[in-house]
């Protein structure tokens, strides 16, 4: 071999050896990656932007990445190629295994030794889990901020409590002292429950499971508390004892607090009504075992339903405001009480009609968490 | 003459919170506990103010402020809307549909001195 066609062998070698490299960072950035060119259509992709992407030869990347016919309005890829520059937005795409992705696009010029734009690459950043983050510290604010309001909203209880007594003690007025103090006392007993309810709502108490808990006495019991005040507003809350769930192994304390957070919104419902025509409000609560054994407990209110703007909030705006018996934090309480029994909540509602929350306890799972916890 | 206040809340402790201190300011003061009760309260009663809860059973704020706003012998009431929602200020700021807007909007939880010195104002003492 003569001393140039050495040197040539060697400089193809280094070649293909640098090719390779930049295959191999090409392949494994953790970045969708794709090369396009002036019609749009796809040179060149990497292994995510494959395995996520339908990607066909010759195919254009808004059928690809957007299952779309013409091109995207505003185009990174067509901007870089009129002015050569860089270009970013943010996306949200579905792979072809149905995820959605939040992701950062960037469209960057691949020039030619003429250094004309000859390419695009397109690099996509998928950003979906901060974007989570994001919605959930957004909605953690949203709560933070319902609960201040819900305290300050207690603290002028208690203020206007200790106003109310003083007025009557410089008075000698025995009776508005005493209506003061029934004020501060009421008022100190609502902190309490949303105290309890948002230590509820913390990983601080373990569940304490049981055998045999019969879950219509349960029922009755909560019914027992409220009865009295519900009849002064005119609610009939009953419990249906027919087809009632058979005894199981529950936290008897958990889904006391559950029902009677489900009772109280109920209650709260059926007193903000704003339809004159119904005489009588009605609370119906429920429990029975479904066809795989799990028992599901429901409060069936004839309230005013939930309006269709609130509907797909409710699990998330939890923190209601407004209402004298409920804590505000209730729905929050159910579904972490039911979480910890294996179970969910799910509700249906018909504005002007009434709503129905049920919640379902498989025992199975209770049972297997609760030896988890003994072991 | 006291000046004559009249309280609708449904909530028990802000009506008797509110008139201890009406009363304790020298006015004349009653109360009602939904929107129903406080338009008929409003005609024999006959008070110089209102204030006025917004989110009530029976009948809403909003539907009595439109019956007290309308009716002859309650039109000339001033009214003093509270409220915790600022969606309902928004209501009441806005979209009143020709009706003379209230004297005031407070935001509950209320802060008592500037709220006293609020009705003050509009009771015109």
């Amino acid at each position: 071999m003569t001393p140039e066609a050495a040197k040539f062998d060697s400089l193809e070698r280094e070649l293909e050896q640098s090719r390779r490299t930049y295959k191999q960072l090409f392949e494994a950035v953790p970045s969708h990656i794709c090369v396009l060119d002036r019609e749009l259509r796809i040179l060149e992709f990497n292994e995510l932007y494959r395995r996520d992407f339908d990607v066909r030869p010759g195919a254009q990347c808004f059928e690809a990445c957007k299952q779309r016919r013409t091109a995207c309005p505003e185009c990174l890829v067509a901007r870089t190629f009129q002015d050569g520059s860089t270009h970013s937005s943010e996306e949200t795409l579905t792979t072809r295994d149905g995820r959605r992705l939040d992701l950062v696009v960037h469209s960057m010029p691949i020039r030619d030794e003429d250094d004309r734009i000859s390419a695009v690459m397109e690099v996509f950043t998928d950003i979906t889990e901060v974007k989570r983050l994001q919605h959930e510290l957004a909605l953690m604010g949203r709560a933070v901020a319902g609960m201040a309001h819900r305290i300050k909203n207690i603290l002028m209880g208690l203020e206007g409590g200790v106003f109310v007594a003083n007025t009557g003690r410089e008075a000698n007025d025995e009776e508005t002292m005493a209506q003061g103090w029934d004020m501060v006392e009421r008022n100190v007993k609502t902190i309490s429950r949303l105290v309890r309810d948002l230590l509820y709502c913390s990983k601080e108490r373990e569940p304490e499971f049981q055998a045999d808990v019969c879950l219509v006495e349960i029922l009755k019991e909560v019914c027992a508390v409220y009865t009295k005040r519900t009849a002064q507003d005119r609610i009939q809350l009953v419990v249906d004892e027919q087809d009632t769930a058979t005894p199981g192994r529950f936290d008897p304390d958990g889904v006391t607090n559950l029902v009677r957070n489900l009772v109280t919104n109920a209650i709260d419902a059926c007193r903000f009504d704003p339809d004159p025509a119904k005489a009588e409000h009605r609370i119906v609560l429920r429990c029975r075992n479904d066809e795989r054994g799990a028992a599901v407990i429901e409060v069936e209110d004839n309230g005013p339903g939930i309006p269709v703007d609130i509907v797909e909030k409710v699990f998330v705006d939890f923190f209601s405001t407004k209402g004298t018996e409920g804590t505000g934090v209730g729905l929050l309480v159910v579904q972490k009480v039911a979480e910890e029994h294996g179970g969910c909540v799910t509700f249906s509602t018909e504005e002007g009609h009434g709503t129905t929350f049920r919640v379902k306890l498989p025992q199975v799972a209770a049972n297997d968490r609760d030896r988890e916890r003994q072991r | 003459m006291p000046k004559k206040i009249l309280v609708i809340d449904d909530e028990a402790d802000m009506r008797a919170y509110l008139s201890a201190l009406f009363k304790k300011a020298g006015y004349a003061v009653q109360s009602a506990p939904n929107g129903e009760e406080g338009v008929a309260l409003a005609r024999s009663f006959g008070p110089d103010l209102v204030t006025l809860d917004v989110l009530m059973p029976k009948k809403s704020g909003v539907r009595a402020y439109r019956e007290l706003r309308t009716a002859a012998d309650t039109q000339g009431v001033a009214i003093v809307i509270l409220t915790g929602l600022a969606k309902q200020q928004d209501f009441f700021g806005e979209e009143l549909g020709g009706l003379r807007p209230p004297e005031a909007i407070v935001e509950k939880p209320i802060d008592r001195d500037r709220f006293l010195e609020t009705v003050k104002g509009v009771i015109g003492e």
